[in-house]
């Protein structure tokens, strides 16, 4: 069974999922690094986001990956609002204190997603879901890699903005040093506030393409938090760049971890792969100790 | 001390009137008060940790489950008694409380790494646990069938079980009591506000954090042992879930950390509003019951943030902070 | 150009700073000198509104500044040095200057600012894309400096500029204060080491303990036996 072509084939499959958990992580950094609030509900807004796909495409036709131009900009409102409304006023607050309240967002986004659409697993279909692309001996079915062009295109997009933007210098220099920032003129306050919308909508734009590959339920919300946790851990705190290579490694990790494992003990590859990061280079990979 | 005092009359007066629920209450009441009961001895006995110590565990449905496939195996494969069956596991507790103290402490891990890093551990502990048919894989171990009467921890009844986990809560309170005016109790404390400064004046934050922790591991595994007795099987998702145990932090944050009262209120009010809510409009709206719930969370964290039992002061509710200018300043406003 | 009047701030229940009154006219060179702990750090950031007083008024170009966010006071033209220099260490030092020069009042000749900031620091062009964190210290002051510089102040505040540097870097960044000062620019430093501050400022303020002990003309106070003995180590 160690075909090589197939191992090449998982492999490239955990990169494709990896991609997306690239996406998650950066959106979790982008809010970690400039407010140093946990949100718990992060993945559970990503759920929301697939499910608000999976309503699209039932009631109106509109396929999922369309559903992103819808997305973007009613989950950066949603990210504006929740952050002037709720978050801005923890910053001061204990951690605990932003775990409860975001844990008990997470209860409320599971039950109104559970009562709205029942506790059944569900699978949404998009224009690609069963097609596959070929190249050479190595087949990848095709939502992976329209997940994978996706996540990379943004990703250049989201460096470039950090790199040579204004706006993307204001988010570093806030993150290096909210003191100095705001005596050169940076509204912190209003950085924080737009990279927090930038945050959610990244999870509106991954959401939508990861439902091909995913099975939907109301409880998963957690698991994605912990697992965009997991990425950001492993590549880093703080850095950009280790988000994304960080979710290429647990997903590429993870891909493998389902090949040589029984599928009851498969999913314990990232989080052990979590533990000896934290055990050996807490820092993670690119981050500053 | 004047508090411990108070403390023993309420406990007492209230141990009494429980006491008389199994006569007057219906079945299912009485089910729900089992409930309430043994969330309120786990809210307690985690609270030692995450209240009075500071520390986010997540670790303990990893002592939980211990409790309960200790009882089950044991109870299946050797016919051995639950009751001694919790010694073995009591000691298993302990050691993996110690060694996930010592690498926690080897690698300095803040306070979200730990968190996280318990959390990973209790998901990777499922999918282990899940994985061995010795301990019945997906679907779990039960407790055999031929075991019956108070030697195999299986009353019959359920004021049986009432009365064992009523027992319970009342030692747990009292040790409780013993802890907080301790000086492990005071020490925990120290470290937990500030480290630093604790180990200036010559507090082994490592010892303290080890001693907090063993305490709540040995408790915690009662729970499993409980537990598993109470349902008749010990499965990786009951035991091992993190969203599950998140119904034991949430508790005994909104009665209070770091109070004596508060993890047992916490528990106390809130398990009868869920099944309350559960049973009234759960049964005809699946769903909105659970909306309700979480909103009722989210408003008691808004308007106390630090618990029903506030062991501050005089803090302001989160909402009157919203609509303060103080929301939109800059927190480097702070040096 | 700023009026500090009857000034108290707090952290928390401690009162750090206690009725000081000051002020730094146009176009003047001001010194503020005092020990470790006495309180300027917590003075130049109340004026540049990143803590809050309890008590007293900062007018600012007569406008007043209580109240106001750190980010509308750089609008006005208040730029603060900060003590130790507080550059963004993982962004180079052009970025640091692109930063600096951002607000609205400064951006739209930012390009030819930043030229003119090489010119006047030929070393800060050669490092152009260096990381800041990767500069010497005194090269570090220098862009923080440049930094403030980028932003057109209109009054620019230095907290301790001289902190860990050699003597002779010393030197040359207060030549290039006086030099900037004698083009116009308003400048309020404050300094541990009262001596070269006190060469180089017109007047000065002593603080102690968060009081303003001691005011007036630099030359006189430089030779007040008071400041002699406890802020020059003779």
């Amino acid at each position: 069974m160690n075909d090589p072509i197939i191992l090449l084939q998982t492999g490239i499959s955990g990169l494709l999922f990896g991609s997306v958990y690239g996406l998650i992580a950066f959106g979790l950094t982008l809010v970690f690094a400039l407010t140093r609030l946990l949100n718990f509900a992060h993945g559970s807004f990503m759920l929301l986001a697939m499910y608000g796909s999976m309503v699209l495409s039932q009631r109106f036709g509109i396929d999922p990956y369309l559903s992103v131009l819808i997305h973007v900009p009613v989950f950066f409102g949603i990210g504006y609002l929740l952050y002037r409304w709720i978050f801005a006023g923890l910053m001061e607050s204990e951690l605990i204190v932003v775990v409860q309240l975001t844990l008990g967002f997470v209860f409320i986004i599971q039950s109104a997603l559970q009562l709205t659409f029942t506790a059944d697993p569900q699978t949404v279909r998009t224009f690609a879901t069963n097609s596959r692309l070929a190249f050479g001996d190595i087949v990848i079915r095709t939502p992976l890699i329209i997940a994978l062009v996706t996540a990379a295109v943004l990703a250049a997009a989201l460096f470039w903005m950090l790199q040579r933007t204004d706006f993307g210098r204001f988010i570093r220099a806030s993150v290096q040093d909210p003191v100095a920032a705001a005596l050169m003129g940076i509204d912190v306050n209003r950085v924080r506030i737009l990279a927090f919308s930038i945050a959610i909508a990244l999870l509106g734009i991954a959401g939508p393409l990861a439902i091909p590959m995913w099975v939907l339920e109301p409880a998963a919300g957690m698991e994605i938090t912990l697992f965009g946790f997991i990425v950001v851990v492993l590549g880093g705190m703080g850095s950009f760049v280790g988000a994304f290579v960080g979710g290429l490694i647990v997903g590429v990790a993870e891909a493998y971890g389902n090949f040589f494992l029984p599928g009851t003990l498969a999913p314990v590859v990232p989080y052990a792969l979590f533990i000896l990061m934290l055990l050996f280079r807490p820092s993670g990979l690119f981050g500053e100790a | 001390m004047r508090r411990a005092s108070s403390d023993l009359l309420i406990l007492a007066a209230g141990t009494i009137v429980l006491a008389c629920l199994p006569a007057i209450a219906s079945p299912y009441w009485l089910h729900v008060a089992i409930q309430a009961l043994l969330f309120a001895y786990l809210c307690s006995a985690w609270n030692l940790v995450g209240g009075f110590n500071g520390a986010l565990s997540f670790a303990h449905p990893i002592y939980l489950s211990i409790g309960g496939y200790m009882a089950a195996y044991l109870g299946a494969e050797y016919h051995i008694s639950p009751w001694i069956g919790l010694l073995p596991a009591i000691v298993l507790s302990m050691v993996v409380c110690v060694c996930i103290e010592l690498i926690v402490t080897r690698f300095k891990l803040p306070v979200l790494s730990y968190a996280l890093a318990t959390m990973a551990l209790s998901n990777i502990a499922r999918f282990v646990v899940r994985s061995i048919p010795a301990l019945g894989g997906v679907a779990g171990l039960a407790v055999p069938l031929n075991a019956k009467g108070w030697t195999q921890f299986q009353p019959g009844s359920k004021s049986g079980f009432f009365y064992i986990i009523l027992i319970a809560t009342v030692a747990i309170v009292l040790i409780v009591i013993w802890f907080r005016d301790s000086k492990l109790g005071l020490q925990a404390r120290a470290v937990r506000d500030n480290e630093r400064a604790a180990e200036a004046i010559g507090v082994k934050a490592v010892m303290v954090r080890m001693k907090t922790g063993l305490l709540s591991a040995a408790l915690t595994t009662f729970a499993g042992v409980f537990y598993c007795e109470f349902i008749y099987i010990a499965d990786p998702i009951t035991f091992l879930s993190p969203m599950l145990f998140i119904e034991v932090i949430l508790f005994t944050a909104v009665g209070g950390m770091g109070t004596l009262w508060g993890p047992v209120v916490g528990a106390l009010l809130l398990t009868p509003t869920g099944e309350i809510l559960r049973g009234s409009i759960g049964a005809t709206n699946p769903g909105v019951d659970g909306l309700i719930y979480g909103i009722i969370f989210v408003v008691i964290i808004l308007l106390m943030p630090h618990g029903i039992i506030s062991r501050h002061r005089g803090e302001r509710s989160l909402l009157r902070r919203f609509f303060s200018m103080e929301a939109l300043r800059p927190s480097s406003s702070r040096r | 150009m700023l009026e500090i009047d009857s000034l108290s701030v707090s952290y928390g229940p401690v009162e750090v700073l206690h009725g000081i009154s000051l002020s730094v006219g146009e176009g003047e060179f001001v010194a503020l000198v005092g020990s470790n702990n006495a309180g300027k750090s917590t003075l130049l950031l109340t004026i540049s509104g990143l803590l809050n007083p309890t008590k007293g008024t900062i007018r600012f170009l007569g406008k007043p500044m209580n109240g106001l966010a750190p980010h509308r006071r750089v609008a006005d033209g208040i730029i603060q040095v900060p003590e130790r220099k507080r550059l963004f260490p993982r962004m180079t030092v052009e970025e640091n200057l692109l930063v600096g020069g951002s607000n609205a009042r400064a951006i739209g000749e930012r390009p030819q600012m930043v030229q003119r900031m090489y010119e006047a620091f030929p070393v800060l062009g050669q490092r152009r894309k260096q990381e800041a964190q990767t500069l010497s210290g005194g090269e570090q002051q220098m862009l923080a400096i440049a930094r403030g510089m980028m932003a057109k102040p209109r009054l620019l505040i230095l907290d301790e500029p001289s902190l860990g540097l050699a003597p002779r870097i010393v030197g040359d960044i207060y030549k290039t204060l006086v030099a900037l000062n004698a083009e116009g620019l308003s400048v309020l430093l404050s300094e541990q080491n009262a001596r070269i501050s006190l060469q180089s400022s017109r007047r000065a303020y002593v603080i102690q303990e968060g009081r303003i002990v001691l005011s007036g003309n630099s030359a006189s106070l430089a030779n007040s036996d008071e400041v002699r003995q406890s802020y020059l180590g003779l």
